[in-house]
């Protein structure tokens, strides 16, 4: 049964076009990964989108996955965040919103998660704002370490740097939240 | 134990303290500083609040099941290859078969058909047919005798319920098998010129040679829910099956629940989603669809030509790749391109498309944003618009067998709902009907639209309703 198989094993069957499998580890990493994203954006429509996108590559590039190399997690969340940074590339070539379309980009988040917005409380909004205004720099490690479990090791191999620089820049995320969430 | 007084030093490694994520000598020197140090001691609480707090961050789950989405994409290929090599091999057994057993006794209707063909030229297109690409072996007669797909408009096409799509039987195999219900279906609803395999009646019919039936293009490959078709030239719908023939100019709906793909010829195929409407406008040195609502997904496999989706106010082109064409009312789509590169022509406009690296962007009648955002400028967006004379637009309107008249996509009906937003299986969410049509005020989620931030501002497109920007595309420097 695949359940009982760890990610490596079930990593393995999929590259060898075992799509189970593959559906295995999406159901049991799909949480992980689209929660990642909507801590990135806010938007679940995006964070859908690039979860949906973040498994398609993991199928397209399952044959160059090496169990070895390290835990599975790791190298989802390397691809997790390359989507990101795809999706922030784009971002940053839109810089010149019009109002409107400032507008309808900003409607376009809340309108994608409407009950979420209805729901969400002052301290919701506060921690959307907060994690939100995080250089990205700063907030993939954060949320890598607060809310996926992700050691510092791993996150390192997750994103190219070092241990130390991650836990400096989990702190620098901390602390600029601190000032946000709590003040001075 | 590591003597850690520089509270610069502390404060870098409170919050991995109070995460658990300091090793113990570490964390004894911290221990050790707070104590003697209120300053750390209250960032230390800080920290202890920051954790807290985040973690009341709310998680969501997926609104819909993306499971199925990605396996969906992912599986097809797989799967066309699979249904490519049966098919193939089927084929070569099936012709050898004909040349072994059946002794070609076409030959007397090699000659009438070549009479018969000799007058309208149209009517070839076998090649085009992929499953029933001749093979080398075959003479052009014998190419002929061997109809494409075999049907032209009829709706009885065999149906197989196998669960990978039907396609699990020889797609050559159908010409034989259908020649007699072809001969009871002509009868009861002439066709001219349906069908020149058949030696009694199309002697008779085929002289005539009035508009002759088009050849088919694809077929349905595989089918969940259901869907209708409407075949060109008549008004009528009628519900559609696997393996059903389609023809240059058929219409096909889908229902809440209909999911169809479409088998071309030459390789490619499109998945047709839930609440769709589709105009299959022509395929031959290209695949054309006309999509009117609702989303077609598009896997370009062939590299020969080209596969375009006509959103009616401008077209999306891809040689190889796939894509994902979502209508949100008749002025604007969001278009998704998973692999390969994609241009786009606004039709309307006159401006052609060079392929570039879009990923994901919304094009509107008039103007093409990304993800709600104004693409800017050439030099920002390698898929920038290039004018292009008048009359070289007018070829996006003269694929085979167009008719669409009836179908004009800016005719869409105002209050049918945005087809994206529709419920698919496991969606949570309904877009109000017209929520697309109201000038733009769409997106790619679904659902009922609060005002939007900041309250100011048209409007999502409020100020681009059709027409109302004159140079379409992204003026080069434009709207900074």
């Amino acid at each position: 049964m695949t359940e009982h198989l760890d990610d490596n094993n079930l990593m393995e069957r999929a590259k060898s076009g075992d799509d189970r499998a593959f559906q295995e580890l999406f159901k049991k990493y799909q949480h992980g990964v689209l929660n990642f994203f909507h801590r990135m954006c806010f938007n679940q429509t995006t964070a859908e989108d690039l979860a949906q996108e973040t498994f398609l590559r993991l199928w397209r590039a399952r044959h160059g996955y090496r169990s070895e190399a390290g835990k599975f997690s790791t190298y989802l969340f390397q691809i997790a965040k390359n989507c990101w940074f795809n999706h922030a590339d784009k971002k940053k070539r839109r810089t010149g919103l019009d109002e409107g379309e400032a507008a309808e980009y900003a409607e376009a988040g809340s309108r994608a998660d409407p009950a979420g917005l209805a729901e969400s409380s002052e301290l919701q909004g506060e921690l959307r704002d907060a994690i939100g205004a995080l250089p990205d720099d700063l907030r993939i490690p954060f949320i890598l370490s607060r809310y996926e479990n992700l050691r510092y090791e791993e996150i390192g191999r997750v994103l190219s740097i070092s241990p130390r620089t991650v836990e400096r820049r989990v702190s620098d995320a901390a602390k600029l939240l601190a000032k946000r969430l709590i003040g001075k | 134990m590591t003597a850690m007084t520089d509270c610069p030093e502390i404060g870098e490694r409170l919050y991995s303290f109070v995460i658990g994520e300091c090793d113990l000598d570490t964390a004894d020197g911290i221990r050790a500083h707070v104590r003697s140090c209120p300053d750390c001691a209250e960032e230390l609480k800080r920290m202890r609040r920051v954790v807290l707090l985040t973690g009341k961050l709310e998680t969501i789950n997926p609104s819909r099941d993306l499971c199925r989405e990605v396996v969906s994409r992912i599986k097809p290929p797989l799967f066309w290859l699979k249904v490519a090599g049966t098919a193939a091999a089927a084929a070569v057994l099936i012709v050898a078969l004909l040349y072994a057993v059946v002794g070609l006794p076409e030959t007397a209707l090699t000659t009438e058909e070549k009479a018969a063909v000799s007058a309208p030229k149209n009517e070839g297109d076998v090649e085009i047919a992929g499953d029933n690409r001749p093979s080398p072996g075959l003479s052009s007669s014998q190419k002929e005798q061997i109809p494409t797909f075999p049907d032209s408009g009829d709706d009885s096409v065999a149906q197989s319920s196998s669960p990978d799509g039907g396609r699990t039987e020889p797609a050559r195999d159908e010409p034989v098998r259908n020649d007699a219900e072809r001969q009871e279906s002509v009868a009861a609803a002439p066709k001219p010129g349906a069908d020149r395999t058949q030696e009694g009646e199309a002697k008779e019919s085929a002289p005539a040679m009035t508009p002759e039936k088009p050849a088919a293009v694809a077929k349905v490959g595989n089918l969940e829910g259901e869907f209708k078709v409407k075949r060109t030239g008549s008004e009528e719908w009628k519900e559609g099956s696997v393996l059903l023939s389609i023809l240059p100019g058929d219409t096909i709906e889908t229902n809440p629940l209909g999911q169809v793909r479409i088998d071309f010829a030459d390789g490619n195929y499109v998945y047709v989603n839930t609440n769709s409407l589709v105009n299959i406008a022509g395929s031959g040195e290209e695949t054309l669809l006309k999509i009117h609502k609702g989303e077609i997904y598009c896997e370009k496999v062939s590299a020969e030509g080209e596969l375009a989706i006509d959103t009616g106010f401008g077209e999306v082109r891809a040689k190889t790749g796939s894509f994902d064409v979502k209508m949100f009312g008749p002025n604007q789509c969001l278009l998704h391109v998973l692999s390969g590169e994609v241009k786009c022509h606004e039709s309307e406009k006159g401006n052609k498309g060079q392929y570039g690296e879009l990923t994901r962007a919304w094009l509107r009648r008039g103007r093409h944003c990304e993800k709600g955002t104004r693409l800017r400028s050439k030099e920002d967006f390698r898929w920038a618009m290039k004018l292009r004379p008048p009359k070289e637009d007018e070829d996006t309107t003269k694929h085979a067998g167009t008719p669409a008249k009836q179908d004009q996509p800016g005719k869409q009906d105002p209050g049918v709902p945005p087809a994206g937003t529709l419920p698919k299986p496991g969606d949570q969410q309904g877009q109000k009907p017209g929520d697309g049509e109201s000038g733009g005020k769409v997106g790619p989620g679904p659902s009922p639209l609060p005002p939007a931030p900041g309250g100011a501002g048209p409007g999502p497109g409020g100020g681009h309703q059709p027409g109302g920007n004159q140079g379409g595309m992204c003026p080069p420097g434009g709207k900074k």
